[in-house]
């Protein structure tokens, strides 16, 4: 256990130059299929210049239809998206960052619209009744926040859909080798497809893919494929949260999602376990330990702590607890191109608090 | 316990978390209708209506639960 670590120390084993960390959050800025905008590129580079040691680049759908969750979002799955990001994560990189870029598939949180054909999940079930960024009410019904159509119930995935999923996901991460990217996330959390699979309230298979036996074969497999295509020497982060787009007050139940079991399954593939948690270091609900202490007491792998953490101090308290390495600042960093600075100089005069319908719609 | 005696316990336990004595409820009532209401209180309010009616919700209980009225409704579900 850190006895006095300083936010601003390197972070050797990952060759990280700072403890702080840009959490994937999605722009929706983007041109010709899923390639970032300049506005999207300016954005990233403005933060990484600032001080950010590792950028997670937003979440990048695997394929351009069903794995999509949003109108306009990223995708990474082609030589054009290759050679888009190429120059803009060398220039992250000379700025001084490490850059990793978040792969995700939607799994029941989009709509035919999007998607061009119907979602797919490991069940059947369609989303929970509740608001969030992404579902919005519109009278008694619940509607995707671009298209405002109902989101779709799912077709369950067949063995083949599995297996193609899997293999859309290492092609992504093979690519993201090309475009000199330092690694790759895979979304596993905020009730997205790798979540869906990790929960008994959203999987109800009966099969090997199912949560008997407690074996989380998708996730499991699936973060092997990709540490196979990105290799050893990459980095390998894996989101995890309880908490779902659709059901923000996930109560903590080991019959639910074993924590301990799933991070034990994938800790051979990964590097980095990227807790995002409700409100950071507070512990789970119905639980009396914060996401990243339970995964701290089950794993020495690295582990970002990401939600709502404001000071240094508050950030410092959790890196010398042990329970984290490095530090996520999502909503600060969002509406603060220079809030890394602010923090290193304690001057927050320029400081403007996150409001949705400000930064959600322009990229500073 | 009828649905019109857990109607009341769940306004009593309102009226405790959201520390607003004169709240009156109805079943279509959501957080939108209170201010105070925010996801730090929702946990409040869960925890405060299982000790007070000695349950426990399942995450797709509360996942399922779209208003005060649903609320009332499983509580009156799981005392029966």
């Amino acid at each position: 256990m850190g006895t006095n670590i300083s936010l601003w120390s390197a972070y050797d084993r990952l060759g990280i130059k700072n403890r702080i960390v840009m959490p994937p959050m999605s722009r929706h800025s983007t041109i010709d299929h899923g390639c970032p905008s300049q506005e999207l590129a300016d954005y990233y580079i403005r933060r990484a210049r600032a001080g950010v040691g590792l950028i997670i680049i937003e979440a990048a759908s695997i394929d351009d239809n069903v794995s999509l969750s949003y109108v306009g979002g990223l995708q990474f799955h082609n030589k054009t998206h290759v050679e888009a990001w190429r120059p803009i994560v060398k220039e992250l990189q000379e700025a001084g960052a490490k850059v990793i870029i978040q792969l995700y598939h939607a799994g029941r949180l989009t709509n035919s619209e999007i998607a061009g054909t119907c979602a797919i999940a490991p069940s059947p079930l369609r989303h929970f009744p509740q608001k969030s960024h992404l579902i919005k009410k519109d009278g008694d019904e619940y509607v995707h926040f671009q298209t405002r159509t109902k989101l779709d119930t799912p077709r369950e995935m067949t063995i083949d859909d599995i297996d193609d999923v899997q293999k859309k996901f290492s092609i992504s991460a093979q690519l993201t080798v090309e475009a000199g990217l330092d690694g790759i996330e895979l979304h596993g959390a905020h009730g997205y497809l790798i979540h869906q699979f990790n929960s008994t309230v959203t999987n109800k298979r009966e099969d090997e893919y199912g949560m008997a036996g407690l074996e989380f074969k998708f996730a499991t497999e699936l973060a092997a494929k990709c540490r196979q295509s990105i290799s050893a020497e990459k980095i390998l982060s894996y989101r995890l949260s309880l908490h779902m787009v659709d059901l923000p007050f996930a109560r903590y139940s080991k019959e639910e999602m074993d924590i301990e079991a799933l991070v034990k399954r994938l800790e051979n593939h990964v590097d980095i376990f990227n807790c995002s948690e409700m409100k950071a270091g507070n512990p789970m609900f119905g639980a009396d330990k914060s996401l990243s202490e339970e995964v701290r007491s089950c794993t020495q792998r690295s582990i970002i702590t990401c939600g709502g953490i404001g000071s240094v101090a508050e950030a410092e308290k959790l890196l010398n607890s042990g329970s984290s390495d490095m530090i996520a600042y999502g909503r600060a960093l969002l509406a603060n191109s220079e809030y890394i600075k602010m923090l290193g100089t304690d001057n927050f005069s320029d400081f403007k608090e996150y409001n949705s319908r400000i930064h959600d719609a322009i990229i500073y | 316990m009828d649905r019109d005696e857990v109607k009341t316990e769940v306004r009593d336990a309102m009226r405790e978390v959201f520390n607003r004595d004169d709240l009156e409820i109805n079943d279509d009532m959501t957080a939108d209708d209170i201010e105070e209401w925010d996801s730090m209180e929702h946990i409040t309010l869960i925890f405060s209506l299982e000790s007070r009616f000695g349950i426990k919700f399942k995450t797709e209980e509360i996942g399922g639960i779209q208003n005060v009225g649903e609320f009332i409704n499983v509580i009156s579900a799981k005392l029966n």
